[in-house]
């Protein structure tokens, strides 16, 4: 018989203990969620919706952050920056590659070699942004003015001979605005949308209405889940069967 | 005789500034440039920022002025198609764009035509088949270029104060 009682209780306890760490669990979960006491917007704003001109104007501007140890992501107030930084550079085992942006006055990519004393113009185009890659630094380009509107990546890399050179991995569908890595991907938005470059270099877009909502920063967390900060919204790309699925946050207040 | 410039209203909210919207059409290119010229200056000289706006005529021939917009940055503003596209009214056309400079990060203090200036004249040229690229710079000073019939930038009578 206790041999008996002392097994339900076991049993009891065992139910217990697992109760208690699903609720631990989820609890967590909830917490980890960024998003959590943020209203959904129920259908996805169409271009030039109430819902986005009323964000054109919106006080709210919000950024997502990703913390590099823990990985959590977390949204934040932000602001329109008065200037942006318009030089970029990288040390490479061949010298120092410096990018230029200067907007319509034009920009482009220098490697100087101080120690040869060398210096070579490698891009005659803005350059926004420079990343280290697994095979060299991934260059990102683009300009958004008057009615010109183009962006693209290229890799500047060791070929199997031994020389480096640059090469156009792919066209971006308009300038961006904000580039990131996260998770060993690569991630850009701009205002047609989101560009995805994987650890593969395959390009995924995915277009969304962020004309008139000024995305300004962008990350990926550990699930593959992409946040989006703009004026009035985070969107959190969730990835599905094909592609991914939009969703839209907004605070009380943001929007009027 | 210059045109007096638009009344700007000075509201805080997320771009920092917002321009009131210019009058519904003009009876010509000039009138609707200068005039968006004006409103330009003024928030180009507020917030540091490039502000632009593109021009279309419409089928009576009366010439209007998508919303002044900008991109929160001091050396480039887009009113490509698709971020103005949405304000040009059906049956109308596309002729011409209109932005400020600010002088920032720029070999001559923004006031002339940029190398990407003169770049989106031609290309908007061969899309649209007629386009003239307005900038109204620092100092208050308009410049047109119309790469169909100018050889080169002209500096337009008058300053806007």
């Amino acid at each position: 018989m206790p041999n008996k009682a002392h097994g339900k209780l076991g049993g009891i306890s065992t139910l217990l203990v697992c109760v208690a760490f699903c609720c631990i669990a989820s609890c967590k979960r909830a917490s980890d969620d960024p998003l959590t006491r943020w209203e959904a917007i129920p259908e996805e704003p169409t271009q030039n919706a109430i819902l986005l001109q009323q964000a054109e104007r919106s006080r709210c501007i919000w950024s997502v952050v990703q913390d590099a140890s823990t990985h959590r992501i977390t949204i934040q107030q932000a602001a329109h920056e008065p200037s942006k930084e318009h030089q970029v550079r990288m040390q490479t085992e061949t010298g120092v590659l410096i990018g230029t942006d200067n907007g319509e006055y034009g920009g482009g990519l220098i490697l100087s070699d101080d120690k040869r004393g060398l210096t070579k113009r490698l891009l005659d185009t803005n350059v926004l942004q420079l990343l280290p890659w697994k095979s060299g630094v991934l260059v990102f380009t683009g300009l958004l003015h008057l009615g010109v509107d183009e962006g693209a990546v290229w890799l500047y890399s060791k070929g199997s001979d031994g020389n480096w050179s640059i090469k156009k991995v792919a066209d971006l569908n308009g300038k961006p605005s904000v580039i990131s890595s996260a998770n060993g991907n690569v991630l850009a938005v701009g205002g047609h949308g989101v560009s995805r470059l994987d650890q593969a270099l395959n390009l995924t877009e995915v277009t969304l209405p962020f004309a008139q909502v000024f995305p300004n920063s962008i990350t990926e967390d550990v699930h593959g889940r992409i946040y989006v900060g703009m004026n009035a919204f985070v969107v959190r790309l969730v990835p599905a069967k094909t592609g991914y699925t939009h969703e839209w946050f907004t605070k009380p207040g943001c929007l009027r | 005789m210059m045109r007096m410039p638009l009344a700007l209203a000075q509201q805080q909210n997320g771009l920092g500034f917002s321009p009131t919207p210019p009058p519904p059409v003009f009876q010509n290119q000039t009138d609707a440039a200068m005039n968006a010229a004006a409103g330009i200056s003024g928030a180009v000289q507020s917030t540091g920022w490039e502000w632009g706006a593109a021009l279309y005529k419409n089928s009576d021939g009366m010439v209007g002025i998508t919303p002044l917009r900008t991109d929160h940055d001091p050396g480039s503003v887009g009113v490509s198609d698709y971020y103005t596209g949405k304000d040009i009214p059906a049956g109308a056309t596309r002729i011409g764009d209109v932005h400020g400079h600010t002088g920032i990060n720029s070999p001559d203090k923004g006031m002339h035509m940029s190398p990407g200036d003169l770049g989106n004249a031609g290309t908007m040229l061969n899309v649209h088949g007629t386009q003239t690229t307005y900038m109204v710079n620092p100092a208050g000073q308009v410049w047109k270029f119309n790469p169909a019939r100018d050889a080169k930038p002209v500096l337009l009578p008058g300053r806007i104060q």
